[in-house]
């Protein structure tokens, strides 16, 4: 009796190492079918020419999907930057507000925040799209008349995001310094003028930033297409199923675009 | 008819083993189909019937065991590339698995534009063509959200014929159809068997259905097929779970 109740107060101590070991071969094996996915997927890129328009078709997704959303944001984020820093800088110099709106949403906000806003849009409208067609038998449909799920579906998403989101980031550049120009022109606690924020904001930002942010971009966009597609294509269980692969779609698109700014951010600075 | 086969292939499934999580479904199954036979097999819910249809057309693959489709196993069937196939076989899924973002047409002419196996004008004529033999001719540019059961059922089946295949499978095609819809499908099977000569397997829980269409009718019970009989013997059948079946069913073949 007495060693019957060692080992189960044993085995409530180790549950939840247990836990975590499932939990970290779960995540190993997610990322595994990730990275085999993303090599199928551009294996599959050999046809992007003959599938040009599936890909014009998914980019046309994603832009109508994201762009409205993403204008507005770009604009608020553009203003609030400068009414915080203007606040911020009141008893300094409101000069480099241009640079530091430019510089913010070229190399950083622009990219991370339309990767979220993509993530959050497209990618888990993906996700739930082929996740049901997983549900709903449709990719094994595809199967039986040899056609591969992962270049009919996978690549020209792949290919369209990558694509896309550099787009997007380069528009919401440009919507948030516009937006920042905006603020300038009409608060009047703020001290320099709308050419000043220009000439500050074309003095420092160069052509290396906005390429930075435009690497984040594509980055983000193979990120956000490739785990919508795994979390699509390892749906199982019915509506449930499809609901839990998008919000686990969106979740860890977060996460591995934080982590790929991350490991960008780290690369350009070292070189 | 260019695009119309008209020899089946044999099916041979032999000592087919498969387990889910430790859970035996299929064990040791063995069952010939002949070419050109319309094979129908019956059983209960969770007997493994659709798991038999999807190792025959390579959906999955056994633990043990091996899948004959004519002279070539099924792992060798499906390394061919879709071209050098020296046949095709087709699916009918039991809720009919059309994609959705597609119209009937782009649906039923899909694998033919995939693989540029003809011109634009030929692909036009086999899917035309295959939604005539179903009785879909309107409804070439509706979505599958916007049919009924039961034409989502002819337009999967005219996707499988738009392949030519020369097996054809259907896992439950008139699951959720009413009598008179039940009906069109069996005469629209009997049809393909007429026209095509094709093999086909059809699995069924409805035994009339069963009775009307098929040259043999199989019972799986218990992961292995328990009793194959041709269906006015099977009605006479001495076999206990073929008289417990029949007797849930009240099977009249008569």
């Amino acid at each position: 009796m007495g060693r019957s109740q060692s080992e189960t107060l044993l085995d409530v101590a180790l549950r939840p190492i247990e836990g975590l070991g499932k939990t970290l071969l779960e995540v190993l094996q997610i990322l595994g079918e990730a990275v085999t996915l993303f090599w199928r997927s551009l294996k599959g890129c050999r046809n992007v020419a003959r599938d040009r328009e599936k890909v014009a078709y998914q980019m046309l997704r994603v832009g109508t999907q994201t762009l409205p959303i993403a204008s507005l944001v770009s604009l608020f984020i553009g203003m609030v930057l400068v009414v915080q820093a203007a606040d911020q800088l009141a008893n300094y110099t409101q000069e480099i507000l241009g640079s530091l709106v430019g510089l913010s949403m070229t190399k950083e906000l622009g990219p991370v925040v339309m990767g979220f806003l993509v993530a959050g849009r497209a990618g888990s409208a993906i996700a739930a799209e082929i996740g049901s067609m997983t549900v709903y038998d449709e990719i094994s449909a595809l199967k039986t008349m040899d056609i591969d799920p992962v270049c009919y579906l996978s690549t020209p998403r792949l290919v369209a995001m990558t694509l896309a989101l550099p787009a997007i980031v380069l528009y919401s550049d440009l919507i948030g310094i516009l937006g920042g120009a905006l603020v300038v022109a009409l608060d009047p606690s703020i001290h320099i003028s709308v050419s000043q924020y220009f000439a500050n904001l074309t003095e420092w930002i160069n052509l290396s930033d906005i390429v930075v942010g435009l690497i984040k971009g594509a980055t983000f966009g193979v990120v956000v297409s490739i785990m919508s597609c795994t979390f699509g294509f390892r749906t199982s269980g019915g509506s449930e199923g499809v609901a839990r692969s998008t919000t686990a779609a969106v979740v860890w698109s977060f996460v591995l675009i934080i982590v790929f700014d991350f490991i960008i951010v780290r690369t350009t600075f070292v070189v | 008819m260019k695009n119309e086969a008209h020899q089946g292939v044999k099916i041979e499934v032999r000592r087919l083993c498969k387990a889910y999580d430790g859970r035996p479904v299929l064990r040791e199954l063995d069952l010939t189909v002949e070419a050109g036979e319309l094979m129908v097999i019956v059983g209960g819910s969770g007997e493994g019937k659709s798991v038999l249809l999807r190792h025959v057309i390579g959906l999955e693959l056994a633990d043990s065991g091996e899948v004959w489709l004519g002279h070539t196993e099924i792992r060798d069937y499906l390394r061919l590339p879709y071209q050098d196939k020296p046949f095709h076989v087709a699916m009918v899924f039991q809720g009919a698995a059309l994609l959705n973002s597609l119209t009937v047409a782009e649906n039923v002419s899909l694998h033919l534009r995939e693989h540029r196996l003809y011109p634009k004008e030929e692909i036009r004529r086999i899917v035309a063509h295959a939604l005539e033999q179903v009785g879909l001719q309107d409804a070439w540019n509706k979505l599958p959200g916007e049919l009924s059961g039961g034409m989502r059922k002819r337009a999967a089946v005219a996707r499988a014929l738009a392949m030519n295949p020369q097996i054809i499978l259907y896992d439950e095609p008139t699951a959720d159809l009413d009598p008179l819809l039940t009906e069109q499908i069996a005469d629209l099977i009997l049809e393909i068997k007429r026209l095509r000569g094709s093999t086909q397997v059809l699995v069924c829980h409805n035994l009339k259905l069963a009775a009307a269409v098929g040259d043999r009718i199989a019972l799986l019970h218990g992961g292995k097929i328990v009793d194959l009989q041709t269906p006015r013997s099977l009605a006479r059948s001495e076999h206990p779970i073929t008289r417990e079946f029949l007797r849930a069913a009240t099977l009249d073949v008569e």
